[in-house]
């Protein structure tokens, strides 16, 4: 079970450099702003493809020089920075958004998905448009909605920033407790070094583009 | 209740426009057959010269003309390509003076220089599948063509139903003559119906024309009048005046025969 | 005294605009009305200019769409110009843009012999008159969805994508209901231009009942043969049509 990222790509200011061996469970990827952390999740999702690299996961080359597999055949889960929820679906469709894209039964996806709401504690939110709901709540469905998937690998942009700062600790530790479980290569970028703290374990640094290795904090 | 928001209609419409009703003793504005077009501007022109009355042209169908003088077009004097149009401005009470003729008209027929539906005779306006360009039946052109084919109705060479089977090829019924003839040059049909005064030197370019047989013409006969709301009485008599004896030469010059 | 004035202003233009067409409407009885309705050349105009406009919506849409989203979406040399081209039509004269299909068209025309040769002919056919509807409606059609597909967030499609679901789903099921107030206000003008469409028409199609008489060829053609009571009737239908084309852009827009 591991995700392995080795990519080279061009960006604005600088070149990005990632050499990572990501295994089971949470790494954290800290940088500051415009270092290309959101580009690095955006090329393991496969919505962007490196100047040079390869990008591999459990053995199956997803990104290579032959290889390139199209964002929706790659079981990764995403859960944006904004939370991309789509407002035109109640919080119980846009959880069970993945699983209609693989086809899943209709009765299936209503199990699992009011499964996932209960877990994350937000099943009364079921019948809610998304507009209406607390950044902390939106949170917890964009986080729902990755997971009910089981992913092969989850991927965090900065999900806590989007929140102010008196509920980002709250969500903090709540997130803490949801990951814990998780037991896929996860990815968790972010700028702000609370969320170091909160992960111990494996942490990368940005450095002039350059991100590799992990340090253990 | 309906006259009155009809009336309340047009009279809103009026007092939004340009007001009417001044006398312009300067200018003129005339009505006129589609078909009159290049004749009337070659002797407006001269008429100009001689009383320095501007004259202004509306060219349409003669029905179209007549709907829009009794609906209160600003016209002062209406020159209609048949008797009917003219009748029924007159039985409208919209003409200020007796109609008087001033021109005779013929139909011919005009096809494609290519001949693409094997025309070669009136009577093959008959043949199936050949598409006919005619005027709609209410413009005069539209009205003499159709008086035509009926009259040619169990002649020598023409079956008894020939105007209806001619009425089944026609594939459409254009708002004044000079549309029947922009058609036929532009290739568009097989063949249509125009006066011979509409194969300008410019439409004898692209078209081939065919006689009708002489006993099959109409009398297609143009009476002109002064508009009763004329706001250029004198002015709009004038022209008419003008139309009727120093401006045949200029209707003799496009084919038009002499009233 | 200037919202005196101001108001003076508004009601006379209200005005201006709402005595011609309640004169129209108010005109005949509703039993006159009912009757003009009934003869054969009007019920002949209704039944064409709803085919019609249908089969140029239809044109409309299936091709449009694909053009507006890659309008919206990709830059490739010579976008700056098919923009111009799509617009086009708008400011063309209607006998302008019915020409233009005649000399290209037309069997004498550009394209004449080819389609000829394929058994195709166009001239005064149903088919010619659903071609100019197309050509004069369809830019309102494309620049509303040109306009929808942009500003719908990009990063739903994205997002869309990471769970699972491939271009075509995307589009089907985030990118149109994202897009849809600004798509359905494009079907809803294209529609209406396309039942007003009178200049090529008449041009390119011809005027034949049943064929190529649509609604307001019909009108013109019944006023100009003095048959003031058809013409009015078959106005009050383009008009209740109009208004219920009006209010439904409104209540879109206002979603």
């Amino acid at each position: 079970m591991s995700l392995i990222i080795d990519v080279r790509k061009q960006l604005r200011e600088h070149v990005l450099e990632v050499a990572l061996e990501v295994p089971a469970g949470v790494t954290v990827v800290v940088g500051p702003s415009g270092a290309g952390k959101t580009t690095l999740l955006r090329l393991v999702a496969g919505l962007l493809r490196p100047d040079a690299g390869e990008i591999v996961l459990d053995g199956r080359t997803l990104t290579g020089p032959t290889t390139f597999v199209a964002p929706h055949l790659r079981n990764v889960g995403m859960v944006f920075q904004e939370y991309a929820l789509f407002p035109h679906l109640s919080v119980a469709a846009n959880v069970a958004f993945g699983l209609r894209a693989r086809r899943i039964s209709a009765p299936e996806r209503t199990l699992r998905v009011a499964s996932v709401l209960e877990r994350l504690e937000i099943d009364q939110l079921a019948r809610e448009r998304t507009g209406e709901l607390s950044g902390g709540q939106r949170q917890r469905v964009a986080l729902a909605r990755a997971l009910v998937i089981e992913p092969e690998t989850l991927l965090l942009d900065e999900p806590l920033s989007a929140l102010d700062p008196q509920t980002r600790g709250r969500v903090r530790s709540e997130l803490q407790a949801i990951l814990r479980d998780v037991s896929v290569p996860t990815l968790f970028v972010t700028h702000d070094e609370a969320d170091r703290a909160a992960f111990p374990g494996r942490v990368a640094v940005f450095e002039d583009g350059r991100v590799s290795g992990t340090v253990r904090t | 209740m309906r006259r009155i928001s009809f009336v309340a209609a047009l009279l809103c419409l009026s007092l939004l426009s340009p007001l009417p009703g001044k006398a312009d003793p300067s200018s003129l504005t005339v009505f006129a057959a589609a078909s009159l077009r290049e004749a009337f501007e070659a002797a407006a022109a001269d008429f100009t010269k001689k009383t320095g009355i501007a004259v202004k042209f509306s060219f349409a169908g003669s029905d179209t003309l007549e709907q829009q003088i009794s609906q209160g077009a600003p016209a002062d004097v209406f020159a209609s390509a048949n008797l009917t149009q003219m009748k029924k401005a007159a039985d409208a009470g919209l003409l200020g003076s007796e109609p008087q003729l001033f021109a005779r008209n013929r139909l011919v027929l005009i096809e494609p220089k290519t001949n693409p539906g094997g025309v070669n005779a009136v009577a093959d306006l008959a043949k199936a599948g050949v598409k006919v360009v005619l005027a709609a039946p209410t413009v005069p052109v539209g009205g003499y063509a159709r008086s035509a084919f009926k009259k040619l109705n169990g002649t020598a060479g023409y079956a008894a139903d020939f105007s209806d089977a001619v009425e089944r090829n026609v594939v459409s019924n254009e708002l004044d003559v000079k549309a029947v003839a922009s058609k036929i040059s532009l290739g568009e049909g097989d063949a249509g119906v125009v006066y011979t005064t509409d194969v300008t030197p410019l439409v004898a370019t692209s078209t081939r024309s065919i006689a009708f047989p002489p006993e099959s013409q109409p009398d297609a006969e143009y009476p002109i009048a002064t508009v009763k709301a004329t706001t250029n009485a004198p002015g709009a008599q004038a022209f008419v005046t003008f139309v009727l004896h120093e401006g045949q030469p200029y209707l003799r010059a496009r084919g038009f025969l002499a009233p | 005294m200037i919202r005196a004035a101001v108001a003076l202003a508004a009601a006379l233009l209200a005005g201006f605009i709402a005595f011609p067409i309640a004169g129209l409407i108010f005109h005949q009885s509703p039993a006159a009305f009912v009757v003009a309705l009934q003869a054969p050349s009007a019920q002949a105009a209704l039944r064409l200019s709803l085919l019609t406009t249908l089969c140029s919506l239809a044109l409309t849409v299936g091709l449009g769409t694909p053009l507006a989203y890659i309008l919206a979406r990709r830059v490739f040399p010579g976008r700056a110009l098919v923009d111009a081209l799509v617009d086009l039509p708008i400011v063309v004269p209607p006998a302008v843009a019915g020409l233009a299909l005649l000399l290209a068209f037309g069997r004498a025309g550009t394209l004449g012999p080819a389609l000829h040769a394929l058994g195709i002919n166009l001239s005064f056919t149903t088919a010619a008159v659903v071609l100019a509807q197309t050509f004069v409606a369809s830019p309102f059609f494309v620049r509303a969805a040109r306009s929808g597909f942009a500003t719908v967030d990009q990063t739903l499609e994205a997002a869309s994508a990471t769970l699972g679901m491939g271009p075509l789903r995307t589009f089907a099921l985030v990118t149109i209901p994202l897009a849809a107030p600004a798509l359905t206000g494009g079907i809803v003008l294209c529609w209406a231009r396309a039942l007003g469409e009178f200049g090529a028409t008449i041009m390119f199609a011809g005027n034949l009942s049943g064929v190529s008489q649509t609604l307001p060829l019909a009108v013109y053609l019944d006023l100009e043969g003095g048959d003031v009571a058809g013409a009015t009737a078959l106005s009050v239908v383009l008009i209740a049509v109009s208004l219920a084309v009006v209010a439904g852009i409104r209540s879109v827009e206002r979603r």
